[in-house]
């Protein structure tokens, strides 16, 4: 592994693949291990027969280049017990180009966190194209139109979903809040995920409204994570990289499911997890569950929401805790980190604000 | 030290390819430590039951440094296995085709694949393909192999199709053993493989193990009850450990922090061991070995059984967030094979489920979580635990992320009860 | 027959101990409840959070819609309200979690859960919070029903204390808290005292229930004050059936001390060899949960100014009401002028134990003009007897010392001889020969005098010192008392003067 900071424009060779997933994990905290062997795996062994990744800023492209977003719609533990064949990702977009009439010269990731970072890596070597350093989430989002790039007024659509079932479907629609709903059923009904591709657009598009720097940050950030297992060191140089902060250490004394109202637009049911601080002031740290944390209290006060990326961390192991392996008794720090700026604008906080999870009260980064 | 009447004794081994030891444990305290050359119990138990006063309770045996050892040194004396992967279509990558762990990649002669498969709630993605089931059994059958495992997508909630191939390998190899990866639940189709691949492999092997123990105490220690522990900390009957023996993996990992836990007399601890590769950290909580499917220690691969969570610990001091912690820092003075048979004497049969259920309201939920508990029970029970003596120590149900709203994923984790549940002391 | 309610239910503010004990609240369950003597000023239905957002201090908010959907909202209302200085939030079950159980007592904020429908549950409280008086009569009127359900003091006591918790209620007799919360009857700067004389129907008042209300609430006490009325007859009814009962028990109870002690007396025809009588407990004096195996000590309690008989029944009851509420595992008997308790301590005599009981009950012995005598330890039946005659003897030389003294027989020696003086009859011989002194204005004076220089053997100044006053104030009275036929300086009528004075002076002891 190269240990050099990963700059503006560069490649990513097998070697990079370990950092980049564990980079991927932080940003998405919510998936766990179910796919690790397998995907890292394949990824270093993709990249060392096809030889590294080109990784180009948008703005170092052409700006007419077409490009397409790529990432894995559904959960994680469905893909683990039922793994990608493995063309899946590459099939999708030359569908979707079939259905443009337009070839593709970029792929970038449509969420640069977990499988979804990765997978754009494969298709990238598969297809022989240069992969985008930037994404349209900057950590996951339920909903495959909350984007920013939606925000700057690209549309997912068309786009194209294909199973590892061998099946497809592609979806056109008027406006990107449509899609979500109209292929969801269908993820369950491909087996729990599916390779999606989607977001035809250009490199200037992307330079304009995508997140730059979003997948090169993901190997800087993965290299902290297995440089040190001690949580509190791991925490001073997350803060220092990622802004992230420490909003408290407790123990889990509680995982409660159902404690609000479900709607059926967004996948997993609302659930919570109830810790109780043991330093500081001992307050109750009450975290609201809804695939990701999206809101934390502290004795009843919000004090952080989506679109901050919220993560525990295991404090005895020093990793990053999955949310489906939460138990109570497990000793955790709640850390908080902001998300792109751009989802603290108006627009940004009304696509993946407190609101939009139930949670009526005003964001704390607002107040 | 506090005595309390008569108790009886019991004994825990731990058999290694080079030493094995037992211990004596009786009235809270370490009464004999022994050990021989070489991994033939009959000594090693004749010596033990010489040392004990009067006839122990139980004897518990870790065979899983014997298992380690045959996995990663001597891959000779396993048995070669023949893998189907029942999926909806074949990988079209290499990487992808096999299995991720040179270790386990290495047990397998030939792989096949047959068409089908399930997802997390049971519903069928691919109808199996008859035509395909039978061109495989004829392939087996050619090959001669007499030891099958199969492990299909989705077979923890549909173990249907699993159960059609295995009837039809069955009928043309009529002698062969095979291993169904929906017998250890769970999910993660790769772990899934990992741990039928090695139960297979491992079955002949465990066989000759466990007859050496049954003969040696027969001979040494005739009529008293003797188990074999488990990944988790456990101990199951030899008939459970030798139709599954990848549930024996990893035993002494458990079995050490269980000990020195035990020792230190605390029932929440977290536990720092020496290893040759530096020292090492696990945990106890409730009483029991805090374990997880995860990868497995010295294996280098995930397996759906769980097994004890050691990471490295920071040399010299433990980290200052373990100073805050409110639970003790344990650190024993015996031998880990010591420690080893220490846990071992003092071991519970356990079981252990991990399941995805669908609910719709919080009483739903109630339902789930007992019936999931009854199952566990009831796997205990199988196990070895007197009827009516396991209790529920942990269930723990999270919503599973990205999934269908009511997707939640379901723990549970059962022991029996321990004939003598006193902590021990060293010598 | 009650007289009619001197005052009408207040129209201060209620408070929410007052809402919790009427319908609909009264149905809820009290997670938390951190101060119920907060006042519910108004009632809030907060649907959203910007609603819980505008809330005023002292209000009762009740959670409905988007503001109860469980988990997060529960715990961030909790927050909202501990902010705005709410009294009370009132929440669905279905939105109640226990990590919000533990929240609501971490903030201190009461926490109530219902079943009722939240709209509903909002407007009948809303009506209740506007129109105190209403709520108030209804509450009396239900605490009214349930007063007249109990049929002993002590069940009356307790329908007042958890009816006007957490304002303490007592029943005082003679100023001794007889049952209750002790806590009613002190006296704090923080407090107001609001107190109900309880009288026989037409007869003396024989008791008073008082209540100590925080000062700030003076409106709550004229609410208070209802509910003591309230109490009053219940509370005499129960008195007279209590008295019955305790009648028959006295007697009872007399009876078999009395026969414990011819068991002592008499003669029995089986004696042991050693001589040594060992007499094994009766049957029926465990009936009685009287012990007297081991190790007895025994108090005799009786008036200052024993009149030679039996004392009156009701002072019995007193004594034993006193006697009950520090040593109720201590018998408590009637015997001729006095009341006969023991401790007994098993193998070991324990005499920290005793001078506990006898330091909690002084204060009562002095209000009723009572004094104690503390006998020996010894052991069994006749040492339980030997105990009670040397209590008796200390408790007669107790009663020179005044109400509230306690002699112990250990300390009282060959004195005890004087207590056994018939004082009344040598009275009267005083009053035959020597009939001048005893027609004086100042012979109590003069009567001390002497005895103190008898006393001190002829000595002017220490007499003086003991007596306090002047050596020429002694010699005066000396003189004029040896006008007045007390002439002690003829050694043969020494003693008999010496004697006579002490009498007299005992007998005339001012009372207090």
């Amino acid at each position: 592994m190269s240990t050099g900071y990963v700059g503006a424009a560069t490649s990513i060779t097998a070697e990079d693949v370990p950092a980049l997933y564990e980079g991927a994990k932080f940003y998405s905290p919510a998936v766990g291990d179910a796919t690790k062997e397998w995907l890292v795996r394949w990824t270093m062994d993709t990249l060392a027969r096809n030889g590294p990744i080109v990784l180009v800023r948008p703005d170092a492209m052409a700006p007419q280049t077409r490009s397409v977003g790529l990432c894995v719609l559904g959960s994680a533990t469905a893909l683990g017990d039922l793994p990608p064949s493995g063309d899946e990702f590459a099939l999708a977009v030359r569908e979707l180009e079939h259905l443009t009439r337009q070839r593709f010269g970029a792929v970038f990731p449509i969420a640069a966190a977990t499988v979804s970072a990765l997978v754009p890596l494969i298709a990238a070597s598969q297809l022989d194209v240069p992969l985008l350093d930037a994404d349209g989430m900057g950590r996951i989002f339920a909903l495959i139109h909350n984007t920013s790039l939606q925000l700057g007024g690209v549309s997912p659509t068309p786009l194209v979903l294909r199973g590892a079932t061998g099946e497809s479907i592609s979806v056109t629609t008027q406006t990107g809040a449509r899609a979500d709903p109209l292929i969801r059923s269908n993820v369950d009904t491909l087996g729990g995920w599916a390779a999606l591709a989607a977001y035809p657009s250009t490199a200037g598009q992307l330079r304009r409204a995508g997140l730059t720097g979003n997948v090169s940050r993901l190997i800087n950030v993965g290299r902290l994570l297995l440089e040190t297992s001690d949580p509190d060191v791991l925490v001073g140089r997350l803060a220092a990289v990622t802004g992230c902060r420490r909003i408290g250490r407790g123990r889990i004394v509680e995982l409660e499911h159902l404690s609000r109202p479900s709607d059926v637009t967004i996948p997993a049911h609302p659930s919570s997890v109830v810790v109780d601080e043991v330093d500081g002031q001992g307050r109750q740290l009450r975290l609201e569950l809804r695939s990701e944390i999206v809101a934390v209290f502290a004795d009843g006060a919000l004090v952080a929401a989506a679109p901050d990326v919220i993560c525990l961390v295991d404090v005895l192991r020093g990793e990053m805790c999955t949310l489906d392996t939460l138990e109570p008794g497990a000793l955790v720090d709640v850390l908080v980190m902001p998300a792109d700026a751009v989802w603290y604008s108006p627009e940004g906080l009304s696509m993946a604000g407190p609101a939009t999870h139930g949670i009526p009260l005003d964001h704390p980064r607002r107040r | 030290m506090a005595v309390q009447g008569d108790s009886p004794a019991h004994i825990g081994v731990s058999l290694g390819p080079d030493r094995s030891h037992a211990v004596v444990v009786g009235d809270r305290t370490v009464l004999a430590s022994l050990s021989v050359a070489g991994p033939d119990p009959t000594a090693l138990l004749a010596r033990a039951a010489a040392s004990c006063p009067g006839r122990p309770l139980s004897v518990v045996v870790d065979v899983s440094r014997l298992l380690l050892t045959h996995i990663l040194h001597r891959t000779a004396g396993l048995s070669p296995v023949a893998m189907i992967r029942i999926v909806p279509r074949p990988a079209s990558e290499p990487a992808l085709a096999r299995h991720p762990a040179d270790v386990i990649e290495r047990l397998i002669t030939r792989r096949h694949t047959i068409p089908g498969g399930h997802d997390l709630f049971g519903q069928e993605l691919r109808p199996i393909d008859p035509a395909a089931v039978r061109s495989v059994c004829a392939e087996i059958a050619r090959d001669g192999v007499s030891c099958v495992s199969i492990v299909a997508s989705g077979s923890s909630a549909q173990p249907r199709q699993e159960r059609v191939v295995a009837d039809a390998v069955q009928a043309v190899l009529p002698d062969a053993h095979i291993s169904l990866a929906a017998e250890f639940g769970s999910q993660g189709l790769l772990a899934r493989e990992a741990t039928v691949v090695l139960n297979a492999a491992l079955y002949a092997v465990t066989e000759e193990i466990l007859a050496g123990c049954g003969r040696a105490m027969h001979r040494a220690l005739p009529g008293v009850p003797w188990h074999v522990g488990r990944g988790d900390g456990g101990w199951a009957s030899p008939s459970r450990i030798g139709r599954l023996p990848v549930i024996g993996v990893g035993a002494a990992d458990a079995l050490q922090l269980l000990g020195a836990a035990r020792l230190a007399g605390s029932d929440d601890c977290r536990v720092l061991l020496d290893r040759p590769s530096g020292p090492v950290v696990g945990d106890v909580r409730h009483g029991l070995v805090v374990v997880r499917p995860q990868e497995t220690t010295g294996l280098g691969t995930v397996l759906v059984v769980p097994t004890a969570t050691l990471t490295p610990s920071p040399t010299p001091a433990p980290a200052p967030a373990w100073r805050t912690s409110d639970v003790a820092l344990v650190r024993a003075d015996l031998t880990c094979d010591e420690l080893t048979c220490v846990g071992a004497a003092v071991s519970r049969p356990t079981a252990w489920l991990d399941e995805i259920a669908f609910i719709e309201s919080t009483s739903e939920l109630d339902r789930v979580r007992q019936d999931a508990a009854a199952r566990a029970t009831a796997i205990a029970t199988a196990n070895g635990a007197a009827p009516g003596s396991a209790d529920i120590v942990e269930v723990s149900t999270v919503a599973l992320p990205y999934s269908p709203s009511g997707t939640v994923r379901v723990r549970v984790r059962v022991a029996g009860k321990l004939d003598e549940p006193v902590p021990v002391e060293s010598r | 027959m009650s007289k009619p309610m001197s005052k009408q239910p207040s129209t201060a503010p209620l408070d929410l101990a007052e809402l919790m004990r009427v319908d609909p609240l009264a149905q809820a369950e009290a997670v938390h409840v951190a101060d119920p003597t907060r006042q519910v000023q108004q009632v809030i239905l907060a649907e959203t959070f910007e609603r819980l957002r505008r809330t005023t201090p002292h209000s009762l908010v009740v959670l409905h819609n988007e503001a109860a959907t469980g988990g997060w909202s529960l715990a961030a209302a909790l927050h909202a309200a501990w902010e705005r200085n709410v009294t009370a939030i009132v929440v669905p079950r279905a939105a109640m979690s226990p990590s919000s159980a533990v929240l609501a007592e971490r903030l201190s904020i009461a926490l109530l859960v219902t079943d009722t429908d939240p709209v509903d549950l909002a407007l009948t409280l809303a009506g209740q919070v506007s129109a105190p008086q209403a709520a108030r009569a209804l509450r009396a009127a239900l605490c009214a029903e349930r007063l007249a359900d109990q049929s002993s003091i002590r069940g009356v006591l307790g329908v007042l204390n958890t009816e006007l918790a957490p304002v303490p209620v007592a029943l005082t007799i003679g100023g001794a808290v007889a049952a209750g919360r002790a806590a009613a009857a002190a006296e704090r700067p923080d407090a107001e005292q609001v107190r109900v004389e309880i009288s026989a129907q037409g007869g003396r008042p024989w008791g008073e229930l008082v209540a100590s209300v925080p000062a700030r609430s003076a409106t709550v006490a004229a609410h208070v004050e209802s509910l003591l009325r309230l109490a009053r007859l219940p509370l005499i009814a129960a008195w007279a059936q209590n008295r019955m009962n305790v009648s028959t028990h006295a007697v009872q109870e007399k009876a078999a001390f009395q026969l414990l002690r011819r068991m002592v007396t008499e003669p029995v025809a089986d004696v042991s060899s050693n001589g040594h009588r060992d007499i094994p407990m009766p049957s029926w004096a465990a009936e009685l949960h009287w012990r007297v195996d081991g190790v007895n000590r025994a108090v005799w309690i009786s008036e200052v100014r024993g009149a030679g008989g039996e004392p009156a029944e009701e002072l019995t009851q007193l004594v034993r009401t006193a006697w009950q509420r520090h040593r109720p595992d201590w018998p408590l008997v009637a015997d001729e002028d006095g009341w006969i308790s023991w401790q007994n301590s098993g193998a070991e005599d324990d005499v920290a134990a005793m001078r506990r009981a006898v330091g909690a009950v002084l204060g009562a012995a002095e209000s009723h003009a009572l004094v104690l005598g503390v006998g020996g330890a010894h052991s069994g039946v006749p040492g339980l007897m030997r105990s009670v005659t040397e209590a008796r003897l200390a408790a007669h030389v107790a009663r020179d010392g005044g109400a509230g003294s306690v002699r112990w027989f250990d300390q009282v020696g060959a004195k005890a001889t004087l207590a056994w003086l018939p004082r009344g009859q040598i009275a009267e011989v005083a009053d035959l020969c020597l009939g001048d002194l005893m027609a004086a204005k100042d012979r109590a004076a003069l009567v001390d005098t002497v005895l103190a220089v008898l006393d001190c053997g002829g000595s002017l100044s220490q007499a003086s010192t003991r007596l306090g006053v002047h050596r020429n104030t002694v010699l005066s009275r000396v003189a004029r008392a040896k006008e007045l036929g007390l002439v002690f300086d003829d050694p043969a009528q020494r003693l008999a003067l010496h004697v006579l004075c002490y009498s007299l002076a005992s007998l005339w002891v001012p009372a207090g």
